[in-house]
C-alpha cells in the first residue's frame, strides 16, 4: 500500500529547492561562476590519476568534474540545489529509521542542511566537500539495513575504505553510526568507544603517507577555513571581474557606479575599465580610489590568493606580457588545486600573443581537454581577436630589467616601446597622481602627454595647475597647457574654499570631493 | 561454434595489408630515434607525433628475438619482457620497427630505428623538486623520487606538511642516499641533515656569515658540505624573449662540517666579488666554484660574468689553499659560467654556459659544456643540448650517465632529460624520463623538474620525524671556526 506525503512532510523540500535555486542564480551567481573559473576538470585517464594520492579522492573528483558546470550560474544553482536535495533527502531518511516522525524528520532534515548552504556562500568552500557528507550518509543509511553483526564489524573495513575516498566525510559516518546504534542498543559501550577512537586516529595515523599536516588529515577535501557567511561585497566584486572577463567595460562602470565600493579589487576593476574606455583622465575621481593600490594588486607573500588571481589582468591589457605571465602563473599556484581554466586560457592568451607557439600549445592541449572550452580558440569574438591584435602592437621592444613592484618602470618600458600605448600612459599619470607625486605626474606629461595630442582630460588639468601653481608658472605657460578656462576658475574658487575651510575637509566634501584637489589635499591612502 | 570462431578470429586479429614501406624513420614524441638508453632503465613508452588508428612496434635484436605491441596511440611494453630483451642485449643495439594505419594512405612501415643499450647501468633513483615555475611566492611543491627502473614516483616530502614553506637544494653525497641535505626557506626555515638514520635539524646562518647556505654540494668522505651563501633579488625583464633573472647582491662559498657544526671559510671565498655554485673534486682535494667580479646590481646585471675557478681543500685539516686558480676565464669569452659538476672518475667538469648572470635556467642561450680536466679544454655537448635552455644537470655515480634540465618541450617547464658519455667524452643523443603516457603526462603537468639528482637507492627517512624537527622552533646553531 502507498502512503500518502503530507505537505508538512514535503514543505521543508519545497522551500530548500526554491529557496536554494532562486538564491544561487538570482542573487548569488558570481560566487559559483569563479568556482568554475578556479578548476580544471581535464577528460583524462591521466588526469583522474592525479587525484588519487590524498584522501577524498574520489569526492574531490567528482565535486571537480560537477563545478565544471557551474560555467553558466543555473548551472551551479542546479547542481548546488541538487545536492541540498539529496542530502535532505538521506538525512530524513536517517532521522525516520532513528524512529523520529515523518514530518519532525522533514523539520530537522531541513535545519542540518542549512549550516552547509551557507558554507557554500564561502568562494573556498568546495563541492567536494558536500559530495563527502552525501557519501557519508549513503554509507551509513546502507549500514542502517544491514543485520546487527554486520553493522558492528563492517565499520572496521568501511571506515578507512570512507576516508580514502571521502575525506572528513568519515567523522560525519562514525557519528552517525554511533547514534543509530546507540538508539539500537547494539552491542556494548566500550566498542563503540574503541571505534570512534580508530575513527578519529585514523587521519592521524595516515597523515605521513599522505603528508599532511594534522589539521588538513582532518578537514580534507577542505582546504580553507569554513566560514557560514555569505559575502554580498566579495560578490559585487566579482560581478564585475565576470563583467571585465566578458570584456564588457560599460557593464563594469555600470556596476561600479551602482555599487560604489569602497574597496581596492574594486577601484583596481574600475579603473581597469576607465583605462579601456578611455575615462581615466576624466572619470579618474568620479569612484574611490584607495591609493595607488587600486591600479595594481600587489603580489606578495603577504597578498590574497584572489588578489594574486585578479592581478594580472591589469599587465594583460597594458601589454606587459612578462608579468602578465609572472602574475597568470603565481595565480594558478594559488588557485585551489594550483590549476584553473580561466588563468590556462589566460596563458595561451599570452603566450598567442607574444608568438610562443610551443608554450601556447601547452596550455591550448589543456583546455583541448575539457568540456566547455576545447573550442574556444576557435570561437574567440571577433572583437576580442581585434583587441589581440591591438594588445600585440603594445609588447615591449625595449629591454630593461625591473623589480615586480617597480610599476612606474614597468610602464615607462611600456611607453618607450610604443609612445601610443594611451592605456599605458594613463595608467603611469594616475600612479603618480594617486601617489600625489606631482612632479612625477608632470614629468610624465610633458614627456608623454604631447604626443597623444588630444585635450587635456579633467583630472589631468587639475593636476596640472597644481604643478604650475606650486612652480609659480607665468600666465604664459599656462596658456601653454591648453588648460580649460572652466577649471583653471574652479582651482581658484577652490583655492579660496580651501583656505576659508581651515584644513577641514567636510565644508569641501560636497562641491570638490571628485577633484584631483581634494584627494590631494585629504585622501589617506589605504 | 564454427562461426562464432569465425567471429572471434575476425574481431580479434587486424586484417593488414602488406604495408606501404617508407624511407624516412618514424617522428615520435618523446624523439626516442637513435638514443643510448641503460640496460636498467623502465620501458620507453612513446606515441607518434602523427595520430594514427592504429600503431603496431616491433622491437628486435640480433639473435631474432622480438617484442611486439600494438595501440591505438601509446606504445608501450611490459616491464618483465622489455627488462629481459635489455639485459640480454647490453652494449648492443635493438631496432625498432614501427607500422601505423593512417585514415588516407593505410598501413604504412617506417624505416627501422635503433636503441643503442650500454652496458653501464644508470643509478636506480632520480631525485627532483617538483614546483610550478612562480618565482619568488611560493605554494604547492615537494622533493619526490622516481625509480628509474619502473614508473614508480614517491614523495619524499612534500610542502603540503609545512604549507607555506619552500623547499629545496637537495643534495647527495657521491648519489648515496645515506646522507642528504635539504634547504627549506619560509617561516620553518632551515636546513635539515640526514646522516644514515640520525636526522637534524641546523640553522646554518653562523655570526659573521652574510646570510644562509643556499647551494650545497657533498664532500665525497661525506664530512663536509660546500655551500654557496647569496643574497639574492628577483628582477624581471621587459621583452617577450627573456623573462626572470635571479641576480646576486652579495655572495660567498664556505664549508660546512656537520661532526663539528662548524662553518670553515677562506677570504680567498669571501672577496667583495661573487662566488657561488661550489662543488668538490671526487679525491675531495679540490674545491672548483663560479666567480665573477663585483657588479652593482640591478644597473650592471649584463656585465655579471662567472669563471670556473678552483681553491685546494685539506680534508684532513679541513684547511684552504692560498690561492685561487682560473680554470676558465669565460668573462673574457663574454659568457658565464653555473653549475660545474665534476665527473665521479674526476676526467671532466660539466657545466652550463649562459651569456652572463647564474641564472641560466631562464636563458634560452645556456647549454651544457664539458671541460676534459687532463686536456684543459673545453666543448660543448652539442647532442645534448637545443635551442631552448639547458641548465641544471648531475652525473650518475658511474660516470657514465647525467641528467640535465631542459625547457626544449615548451619553452615553460624544465623536463628531465638524461643522457650518457661516450669513450670521446661527447654526449649521446639524450632521452626525456620515461614515463606511460608521456605526451598527455608532460602536457597536463604544470610543475616543473627542478634541481635533478642521481642516487643509487631509494632515500628512505621517516616523515613524522622529519615534520617533527620542522615544525619544531629549534635549530641547532653553527659556529663559524675561528
Amino acid at each position: 500500500m502507498t502512503r500518502k506525503f503530507t505537505i508538512r512532510e514535503w514543505l521543508p523540500a519545497v522551500l530548500l529547492v526554491t529557496g536554494s535555486f532562486l538564491f544561487f542564480f538570482f542573487f548569488y551567481p558570481y560566487h559559483n561562476l569563479f568556482k568554475e573559473q578556479m578548476t580544471l576538470f581535464l577528460h583524462s585517464g591521466d588526469y583522474f590519476f592525479t587525484f588519487i594520492g590524498k584522501p577524498a579522492w574520489l569526492t574531490r573528483y567528482i565535486g571537480e568534474f560537477l563545478t565544471q558546470f557551474y560555467i553558466v550560474p543555473a548551472g551551479g544553482a542546479l547542481i548546488l540545489t541538487g545536492a541540498f536535495l539529496a542530502a535532505w533527502i538521506l538525512f530524513r531518511s536517517y532521522l525516520i529509521r532513528c524512529g523520529l516522525q515523518r514530518s519532525i524528520a522533514s523539520w530537522i532534515a531541513l535545519l542540518l542542511i542549512i549550516p552547509e548552504f551557507l558554507f557554500h556562500g564561502s568562494l573556498y568552500y568546495p563541492l567536494s566537500s558536500t559530495l563527502s557528507g552525501l557519501m557519508a550518509l549513503g554509507a551509513v543509511l546502507a549500514f542502517t539495513g544491514l543485520r546487527p553483526s554486520l553493522y558492528k564489524w563492517l565499520f572496521l573495513p568501511a571506515a578507512p575504505l570512507l576516508y580514502y575516498l571521502t575525506g572528513h566525510g568519515l567523522f560525519l559516518f562514525t557519528f552517525l553510526w554511533l547514534v543509530y546504534g546507540f538508539i539500537r542498543k547494539d552491542g556494548k559501550r566500550y566498542y563503540a568507544l574503541l571505534l570512534l577512537l580508530i575513527s578519529l586516529s585514523f587521519p592521524l595515523l595516515m597523515r605521513s603517507v599522505f603528508q599532511l599536516t594534522p589539521k588538513q588529515a582532518y578537514t580534507y577535501p577542505l582546504k580553507a577555513p569554513l566560514s557560514a557567511r555569505m559575502d554580498f561585497t566579495l560578490e559585487k566584486i566579482l560581478a564585475m571581474d565576470y563583467a571585465a572577463q566578458q570584456g564588457n567595460w560599460t557593464r563594469v562602470l555600470f556596476l561600479a557606479q551602482k555599487y560604489q565600493l569602497n574597496n581596492s579589487m574594486a577601484a583596481y576593476y574600475t579603473n581597469l575599465a576607465l583605462s579601456q574606455t578611455r575615462l581615466m583622465g576624466d572619470w579618474l575621481f568620479q569612484f574611490h580610489q584607495p591609493g595607488p593600490g587600486g591600479l595594481f594588486l600587489p603580489v606578495s607573500p603577504e597578498s590574497t590568493s584572489l588578489a594574486i588571481v585578479f592581478s594580472n589582468e591589469v599587465f594583460f591589457s597594458l601589454g606587459d606580457m612578462n608579468m602578465a605571465q609572472h602574475s597568470a602563473m603565481l595565480g594558478m599556484i594559488f588557485s585551489q588545486d594550483h590549476r584553473s581554466v580561466r588563468l590556462t586560457k589566460r596563458l595561451a592568451e599570452i603566450h598567442l600573443l607574444t608568438e610562443d607557439y610551443p608554450a601556447a600549445d601547452k596550455y591550448l592541449g589543456l583546455l583541448d581537454k575539457t568540456l566547455f572550452y576545447r573550442r574556444w580558440p576557435n570561437e574567440l569574438p571577433e572583437h576580442i581577436t581585434l583587441e589581440h591584435t591591438i594588445l600585440r602592437e603594445k609588447i615591449p621592444s625595449v629591454e630593461a630589467i625591473r623589480h615586480s613592484a617597480d610599476y612606474t618602470t614597468s610602464l615607462e618600458i611600456l611607453l618607450q616601446s610604443h609612445p601610443d600605448n594611451a592605456p599605458a600612459l594613463d595608467y603611469l599619470l594616475c600612479f603618480h597622481l594617486l601617489n600625489k607625486d606631482i612632479p612625477g605626474f608632470r614629468r610624465t606629461y610633458d614627456t608623454w602627454y604631447p604626443a597623444a595630442k588630444n585635450k587635456v582630460p579633467e583630472v589631468y588639468a587639475q593636476a596640472l595647475l597644481v604643478s604650475l601653481y606650486r612652480e609659480g608658472a607665468s600666465s604664459k605657460i599656462i596658456e601653454q597647457y591648453d588648460i580649460p578656462a572652466a577649471t583653471v576658475s574652479r582651482f581658484i574658487e577652490y583655492t579660496k574654499a580651501f583656505e576659508k575651510a581651515g584644513g577641514m575637509s567636510a565644508p569641501l566634501q560636497e562641491e570638490y570631493g571628485k577633484t584631483f584637489w581634494f584627494y590631494y589635499h585629504f585622501i589617506l591612502f589605504e | 561454434m564454427a562461426l562464432f570462431a569465425l567471429m572471434l578470429t575476425g574481431s580479434c586479429q587486424e586484417k593488414t595489408s602488406t604495408p606501404k614501406i617508407l624511407e624516412e624513420k618514424p617522428s615520435l614524441f618523446p624523439d626516442y630515434c637513435g638514443v643510448t638508453i641503460p640496460p636498467n632503465i623502465a620501458p620507453l613508452h612513446f606515441q607518434l607525433d602523427h595520430p594514427a588508428e592504429r600503431v603496431r612496434a616491433q622491437v628486435k635484436d640480433r639473435q631474432g628475438n622480438t617484442l611486439t605491441t600494438t595501440a591505438k596511440e601509446v606504445i608501450g611494453f611490459k616491464s618483465a619482457p622489455w627488462k629481459k630483451m635489455l639485459l640480454e642485449n647490453m652494449d648492443d643495439s635493438l631496432f625498432v620497427t614501427l607500422q601505423a594505419k593512417y585514415k588516407d594512405s593505410g598501413w604504412v612501415e617506417y624505416a627501422p630505428f635503433t636503441l643503442y643499450i650500454s652496458a653501464v647501468p644508470v643509478d636506480n633513483y632520480l631525485v627532483y623538486r617538483l614546483i610550478a615555475p612562480g618565482y619568488e611566492v611560493f605554494s604547492k611543491m615537494g622533493i619526490y623520487q622516481r625509480n628509474l627502473t619502473s614508473f614508480k614516483e614517491t614523495p619524499i616530502l612534500e610542502n603540503t606538511l609545512v604549507p607555506g614553506n619552500c623547499m629545496n637544494c637537495h643534495s647527495f653525497p657521491s648519489n648515496s642516499p645515506e646522507d642528504m641535505s635539504l634547504h627549506i626557506r619560509g617561516a620553518l626555515g632551515g636546513t635539515i641533515i640526514k646522516k644514515g638514520y640520525q636526522t637534524e635539524m641546523i640553522n646554518t646562518k653562523a655570526d659573521g656569515i652574510e646570510g644562509n647556505c643556499v647551494y650545497p654540494y657533498w664532500h665525497p668522505s661525506g664530512e663536509y658540505i660546500v655551500y654557496s651563501v647569496n643574497q639574492t633579488v628577483q628582477v624581471f625583464h621587459a621583452i617577450q624573449d627573456k623573462r626572470v633573472e635571479v641576480v646576486d647582491l652579495a655572495s660567498d662559498v664556505v664549508v660546512y662540517h656537520p661532526g663539528r657544526k662548524e662553518i670553515i671559510t677562506s677570504p680567498l671565498l669571501q672577496t667583495e666579488d661573487f662566488e657561488t655554485f661550489p662543488s668538490f673534486s671526487p679525491d675531495g682535494k679540490t674545491l672548483y666554484f663560479s666567480s665573477s667580479k663585483f657588479q652593482k646590481i640591478p644597473e650592471n646585471y649584463q656585465e655579471v660574468r662567472y669563471n670556473l675557478c678552483s681553491i685546494s681543500f685539506d680534508p684532513e685539516s679541513g684547511t684552504f689553499g692560498n690561492r685561487v686558480d682560473t680554470l676558465i676565464d669565460a668573462a673574457s669569452m663574454g659568457k658565464s659560467i653555473s653549475f660545474a659538476k665534476p665527473s665521479p672518475n674526476g676526467e671532466y667538469i660539466m657545466f652550463t654556459l649562459s651569456d652572463y648572470g647564474n641564472f641560466s635556467i631562464w636563458h634560452k642561450e645556456a647549454d651544457l659544456w664539458m671541460y676534459n680536466l687532463k686536456e684543459k679544454t673545453m666543448y660543448p655537448l652539442t647532442e645534448a643540448n637545443s635551442p631552448d635552455v639547458e641548465s641544471y644537470h648531475s652525473w650518475s655515480s658511474e660516470s657514465t650517465w647525467f641528467v640535465f634540465s631542459s625547457r626544449r618541450m615548451d619553452g615553460l617547464y624544465t623536463r628531465p632529460f638524461i643522457a650518457s658519455i661516450d669513450k670521446n667524452g661527447n654526449s649521446t643523443k639524450p632521452f626525456l624520463l620515461p614515463v606511460r603516457n608521456p605526451l598527455r603526462f608532460y602536457s597536463f603537468s604544470f610543475f616543473s623538474y627542478n634541481v635533478p639528482e642521481f642516487v643509487t637507492d631509494k632515500v628512505t627517512w621517516n616523515v613524522g620525524k622529519v615534520e617533527k624537527l620542522l615544525t619544531s622552533p629549534k635549530r641547532q646553531k653553527v659556529t663559524l671556526s675561528n
